[in-house]
């Protein structure tokens, strides 16, 4: 064969391989949960590892829902990582019609890259057997916390998550303390005891940053705390409220409050020690009690209380939520959509309280014990977005300008005053690079 | 009538052909030529996956630096602003300087034992064994080696256990002042038998006569290193630096599982400039999907790296000693 023969012979398989590239990407022409096409069958990806119970509760789901409906699910259970290789496919054909991960790995993955499907339609379900709609089941004051800047809702929460002041309820009060000086009451008499008042694994930087940043919410309320980071000025770090607040966590710094070692361990040691009465109190998210379960003293009594409003700050509770999601690009989002309204059904969702141990969205399913306090607080007070949304809305300033601050904070190489001064510079320099 | 470029070239073939028995066509036999015909293809194949692998995302990543992209939606250019802010950017100046103790100070560490080892080792008995003793780190995934160095090092750990017993006081041994110099400690300790390996193959090269002479001739044992050693095992500690210099850049699986608790990134403190690539992108409870900030710190460091090997081959420049 000739040279040109040759060239000619590769430029038709290019085109060839070209074309069917084309084709290809036109697969993924973007259907949503409201699209008429209907499918029987769809895949999900799950932030679960088959042997967690979480994953039992949905996989039994799954069976009863393929024999109900007989729409076929592909399941694949990735774990944690599920958002990370779920990525690269999103623009053109996302490789699941269905996954389920926390607020903020879908708020950010989805909906911030603006890839998430609108969920209206999922909301205006009817949950299967029961004659209520998916919204009827979800209090709205959860679903305001799940829409995007259109008012979109971009997750159907099926888990409920939250921070707390946790403590064995058979030998401490569990009376909720009205001031931070009653607060400081119960930490000083089980010093007196003997016992170190707080345990604090210092090296999680999700946890070390719970007392600053809790403190500074009870002080300037999750609106106020949102303007802080926002702020490009810095001026709203200079309200003397924002000191005063820093100050008190500060004080249990320096005046010892914390348990030996909580700055040179590693996470759980300290939520164990914690969970064998070596310590009184811990702050931390409500996964504490089924992290401590096995290392737990005999007889532990899991209980929580909220920090308390500083100088008539705000008493809401901070709320977290795991659950799904769909992405734009979806090609079975609709029948994606029916699993969720079909899982939300009482009998089935309630296996993530019995069997799962933890609380449900849902407020006629009875948290297990350990969480009964903290999801009492849920229904009574008001709630606002775990951390007040920072990492949702202003992740980039909360990991440069707040977040090693933070932690310098409680590990007491920083005080007061210099945390305000160094966020308070830091924030300035951040949001001048943003443009 | 054009020739075609095959045609022409059996044209000149022809005109060039000497008189006697015709020879095989092209000089070549047919196995040969038969060779060449399949080079192409082959050649192809790694070329086109390196390409599509390797130095199109480089190149791709080298055009995100001066982006602003979340690794989904197409990249909008954002100009050299990626850049300024990296050095705006505390975190990543923390990264930055963890990245360079870790080049200069491990760098100096690992070189200073390895050379120990190489004198030590050279007329010891059971060298192998040492060598392999000193190697084994290497072998260990680091996953496991920083669940270990944690293990020994934490407060409730091994060695303050073993302080406790003989009266001591718990020492902070992985507090936030002390922790990335025990992150830099435990790099020596992994990468050291990695580089006597090397370095004790270019000294096993030497002749023995040649310290035998100098032992005769009365040299101490500084003046065999200084004479005889470094400069016939030059071209190996230069191979042995550059490796060193790309690969303490890398460094990443020991500090995240050192660091990093419940799917949280590792502290500020312990970041080096790979940790904050993953930082800025997929990491922690709340990922920032900032890809093009990201990539633009992966390029100044890939810059810093290229300069220090340029740099390091330079210095080490010598005329090779033939023996």
């Amino acid at each position: 064969m000739t040279r040109t023969g040759r060239l000619r012979r590769s430029i038709s398989f290019a085109a060839l391989g070209l074309s069917a590239l084309l084709a290809v990407s036109a697969c993924g022409s973007p259907s949503g949960p409201g699209d008429s096409a209907a499918s029987g069958e769809f895949t999900y990806w799950s932030m679960w590892q088959e042997k967690e119970p979480q994953a039992q509760v949905i996989k039994a789901a799954i069976d009863s829902f393929t024999k109900d409906t007989g729409i076929k699910v592909d399941v694949q259970w990735h774990g944690r990582e599920v958002m990370k290789k779920l990525t690269p496919s999103l623009r053109t054909k996302a490789a699941a019609d269905l996954v389920d991960q926390s607020m903020n790995q879908l708020g950010n993955g989805l909906s911030n890259t603006g890839q998430s499907a609108d969920l209206t339609s999922v909301y205006n379900l009817e949950v299967p057997g029961e004659g209520k709609k998916v919204s009827d089941v979800i209090p709205s004051k959860y679903v305001d916390y799940l829409k995007d800047k259109e008012g979109k809702p971009f997750m159907v929460p099926y888990e409920v998550t939250g921070e707390g002041l946790w403590f064995n309820a058979k030998q401490l009060p569990t009376e909720q303390p009205q001031t931070w000086d009653d607060l400081v009451k119960l930490l000083d008499a089980a010093k007196a005891k003997g016992v170190s008042p707080l345990a604090l694994d210092a090296d999680n930087t999700g946890v070390a940053k719970y007392w600053p940043l809790l403190t500074l919410i009870r002080a300037v309320g999750p609106e106020g705390m949102q303007k802080l980071a926002s702020d490009r000025t810095g001026a709203a770090w200079d309200d003397p409220n924002v000191l005063d607040a820093v100050t008190r966590v500060e004080k249990l710094v320096k005046g010892g409050y914390f348990a030996p070692g909580y700055n040179s361990g590693q996470y759980p040691a300290q939520q164990n020690l914690w969970a064998q009465n070596k310590a009184a109190y811990i702050l931390q998210g409500s996964w504490v009690t089924s992290e401590t379960k096995t290392y737990a003293a005999q007889g532990f009594e899991y209980s929580s209380v909220q920090l308390p409003p500083i100088n008539g700050g705000t008493d809401a509770v901070g709320v977290n939520f795991f659950g799904f999601g769909i992405p734009k690009t979806a090609a079975n989002g609709e029948a994606a959509g029916k699993f969720i309204a079909y899982f939300l059904n009482k009998s089935r969702l309630e296996g993530i309280s019995t069997k799962a141990d933890n609380i449900t969205p849902r407020a006629d399913i009875p948290a297990p014990a350990a969480l009964e306090s903290l999801s009492k607080s849920f229904q009574e007070k008001a709630v606002y977005p775990s951390g007040a949304a920072l990492g949702l809305k202003f992740g980039g300033w909360e990991s440069t300008a707040f977040q090693p601050v933070a932690q310098s904070l409680v590990q007491g190489k920083t005080s007061a005053a210099d945390f305000v001064s160094q966020v308070k510079a830091k924030s300035i320099e951040f949001w001048k690079t943003q443009g | 009538m054009a020739l075609t470029l095959d045609q022409r070239s059996a044209s000149r073939r022809e005109s060039r052909r000497p008189a006697g028995p015709r020879p095989v066509r092209g000089g070549q036999s047919p196995l040969a030529r038969r060779q060449r015909r399949i080079f192409g293809p082959f050649l192809a194949i790694p070329l086109a996956l390196y390409l599509v692998l390797f130095i199109g995302p480089t190149l791709y990543s080298i055009y995100a630096a001066f982006t602003n992209w979340d690794g989904i939606n197409t990249p909008t250019w954002r100009g050299t602003d990626n850049f300024t802010a990296l050095f705006d950017d505390p975190l990543f100046i923390e990264s930055f300087w963890n990245t360079l103790l870790i080049l200069v100070v491990v760098g100096i560490g690992i070189f200073v034992l390895a050379f120990s080892f190489m004198l030590l080792l050279r007329d010891m008995k059971g060298k192998g064994f040492v060598r392999g003793v000193i190697f084994l780190p290497h072998i260990v995934s680091p996953i496991v080696l920083a669940i270990f160095w944690g293990f020994l090092l934490r407060h409730d750990g091994l060695l303050n256990a073993l302080i406790v017993k003989f009266g001591g006081e718990p020492v902070a041994w992985i507090g936030p002042d002390s922790a990335f110099l025990m992150i830099m400690i435990a790099m020596v300790w992994i990468s050291t038998g990695f580089y006597v390996a090397i370095l004790m193959a270019g000294v096993d090269r030497i002749p023995g006569y040649f310290y035998e002479d100098a032992s005769l001739a009365g040299a101490s044992a500084w003046q065999k290193l200084r004479h005889i050693t470094l400069p016939l095992s030059w071209d190996v500690i230069g191979v042995a630096a550059v490796l060193w210099t790309i690969s303490s850049v890398k460094v990443f699986e020991f500090i995240y599982a050192f660091g990093a608790s419940q799917g949280q990134m590792p502290p500020a403190y312990e970041w080096n400039a790979a940790v904050f690539v993953y930082g800025v992108t997929f990491g922690g409870a709340t990922p920032q999907y900032r890809f093009g900030y990201a990539c633009a710190s992966a390029l100044v460091m890939l810059l810093l790296v290229t300069g220090m090997v340029a740099l390091l081959r330079r210095a080490m420049r010598r005329d090779a000693v033939q023996f």
